[in-house]
Order: C-alpha cells, then structure tokens, then sequence
C-alpha cells in the first residue's frame, strides 16, 4: 500500500554549527511533516532553532543530518542550480526586514521575482498590479518603499513573495518590526492567503501571533516540544 | 490532507531539469562557438585546400623572338605533355604562360618542341604560379 505523501517531509535533520571552540546545536533533531494548504506557526523563543528550521526548509541552508523533501524533491540532493530552481518555482519568502530594494519603486519590487522567469514585461506589470491590487498597495505602485509605513512595506513584500505563485510562503518573523494593530492587518492578508490555499509556514516568538496559525510547533532548544492543532481564534 | 503530486509536475520537472526554460549559456556558447568555427572555416579551408593543390605548381612565361603570336596547334600540343596542367596566351596572344608541376615536368623540356617548330622562343620569367595568380589579381 502507498504511504500518504506529504507537501513537506522534514526527516530527522539536526544542524551544528562551529563558533569559535564551541560546536552550537542549533537543532538537535527535528521529524514533521508539513501538509498542502496548512498554515504553521513555528513558535519559540530566540535560540531556539526556529530560523535555522526556517531556512533550512528554504534550501538555505544545508543540514547536518537528515532529510527535507519538498514535493518529493529531496532538496539538499539537488544540485545548487537546481536548488535555486527549486527556490523560485516553490517557495516565496518573507523577511522580518522586509528586505525591499529601497531605490525601485513598489510596482518595480513586486517585478523583481519574475525578472528570471522569462514572463514578458507587460505580462509581469499586470501581474504584480494585480498582487498589488490584491494586498491593498495598488494605488501606491510608483512610491518607494521609504515613503510607505512598515505595514505596508510588509504587504509590499508579502506581494513579492506570492507574486510568482509559489505553493509555499515561509515568512520568518513577519510581524516583528510592526505594531499590534497593523501586525493584526498582515496577519490577517496571511490567512486570506491561507484560506485560498495558500501553505504557509511562519516563524515567531510572539505567541499573540500564532493564534492566526491553525496548526503550531513549539520549538526549544533544537527539539519540537509540541506539535499543536487546534483550530482559528 | 495528502498531497497530489500530479498538481506540481511542471514545476518538478523545471527544477529536475527535464523541463528547459530558453536556451541555457552552455547550449548559447556552444552554438556561437559553432557560428564562429564554421565562419573560420569557411574563409581558411578553401584556401587551404588551393594552397595545397597548387603547392607543386610553377609557371613559366615564354615569347616568340619577333613579337608574333603563338601558333594554336603548338600551344595545343604543349598542353598534352605530361605534368602540364595549362596552357594560357596573353597580351595578344604574344606570350605564353604553361603551368607544369615541377616534380612531373622541367620547363626545358620545352626547347625540343619549340626548335622543331622552328620556333625562336625566350624564356622572360619563371614563377610560382599561386604568386603568379596573386600579382595578377593585384594588377
């Protein structure tokens, strides 16, 4: 019989880094899986091996052991080539920082994802107007990023990160630089999203913030100490 | 809920490598690489190709003493010696050219046709004949 097949298979994988003397468990050993159209919240506190996961499963960043398949792909086999690959067809990412490029405009941003896809150029301007439209930006288009507030400038990036459609957003602290009640706004367009079907899996410390996530894995110390299912506050 | 792997094959096969997205730099290098040595060759084969036909051929100019022209049956009977590869006349028909290969054929061995035809003939230049052909392209 055909086992059940997982969107994300995060199997065993440990990551160690060397600091000096020290060797620092970042993860010790951590096995999930991730399943198509679930929304994650990975929740702990600083240290506790949540960002490595996070960009780990983003191709990031090679584990010392174990094993990350992603649609089958067991992504630390492929190629580094094919791992870029791998990063523009599945995943969008979004940073605490937003990491916006502060001299292009808004519009310009949310382009820069297709720059690689070979997506004609009046193609790429309707579809990022129409992510633009979507998160609520569009009348802003030709403003750059400084001339926006952090809450925009989030959904700016949140518009960069799907504007290729990707099956998985992996937003690591999207909330961390925003205020409670603009915070509330951005998690709100993530459960939209979600609701679309939309995967996500998201990393914070802020336990307000995990409530938007369905499903959370608490993590500590490198290891996943719960692995919570309930249902949206 | 399981996933359908079915949903994400064209992206599995971009990533995997079995579906190509353009043309890829090596495919591009290789082909204008290829563009470049057919363009070479087609300039320098054919050239190395005369150059090496013509290696072993020489051209000898003759005329006649008294200026006159060149009698046909004797530049005829020229050209079937063995190791002569043509026989042209120019400048009115008052000078002879012969291209010979000069491992077959000797441009003294000419003299015994020339006397007995009772012929007067002066030998005004020996010559390579791809030289030959270059100064007369320049001229």
């Amino acid at each position: 019989m055909e086992q059940d097949r997982h969107l994300i298979e995060i199997r065993g994988i440990g990551k160690t880094y060397q600091a000096g003397d020290t060797l620092v468990q970042a993860i010790r050993e951590m096995d999930f899986y991730v399943d198509e159209g679930e929304f994650v919240g990975i929740m702990g506190q600083s240290g506790s091996g949540k960002s490595t996961l996070l960009s780990i499963i983003g191709g990031l960043n090679h584990p010392t052991k174990g094993s990350v398949c992603v649609d089958t792909l067991d992504i630390y086999s492929l190629t580094t080539e094919q791992r870029a690959d791998f990063r523009s067809e599945y995943l969008g990412i979004i940073f605490q920082s937003f990491q916006l490029i502060p001299y292009l405009t808004v519009l310009e941003n949310v382009k820069l994802p297709m720059a690689v896809t070979g997506i004609k150029d009046n193609e790429q301007q309707k579809r990022a107007l129409q992510i633009l439209e979507r998160v609520g930006l569009a009348n802003k288009a030709r403003r750059l990023p400084d001339q926006l507030s952090g809450g925009e400038q989030e959904r700016v990036a949140i518009a960069r990160a799907i504007v290729n459609q990707p099956p998985i957003l992996l937003a690591d602290e999207p909330t961390g630089n925003l205020d409670s009640e603009t915070a509330e706004g951005v998690m709100g367009l993530l459960t939209t999203l979600n609701g679309e079907g939309q995967t996500i899996i998201m990393v914070t410390h802020n336990p307000g913030m995990t409530r938007f996530a369905p499903r959370t894995i608490h993590v500590r110390d490198g290891l996943v100490v719960l692995d919570e299912t309930g249902s949206r506050n | 809920m399981p996933y359908n792997p079915e949903t994400y094959r064209e992206k599995r096969e971009k990533v995997l490598g079995v579906r190509k997205r353009g043309i890829s730099v090596g495919v591009l290098a290789v082909v204008v690489s290829s563009l470049i040595l057919i363009g070479f060759g087609a300039v320098v084969i054919p050239k190395s190709i005369a150059w090496w036909n013509d290696r072993n051929l020489e051209d000898a100019i003759f005329k006649l003493k008294d200026g006159g022209p060149w009698p046909a049956d004797v530049v005829a009977a020229l050209g079937r010696q063995t190791g002569v590869k043509k026989t042209v006349t120019d400048k009115g028909g008052t000078r002879l050219v012969i291209t010979f290969d000069r491992t077959v054929f000797d441009a003294r061995n000419v003299t015994p046709l020339f006397e007995k035809n009772s012929l007067n003939a002066v030998l005004l230049n020996r010559i390579d004949h791809s030289q030959h052909m270059r100064g007369m392209q320049k001229e």
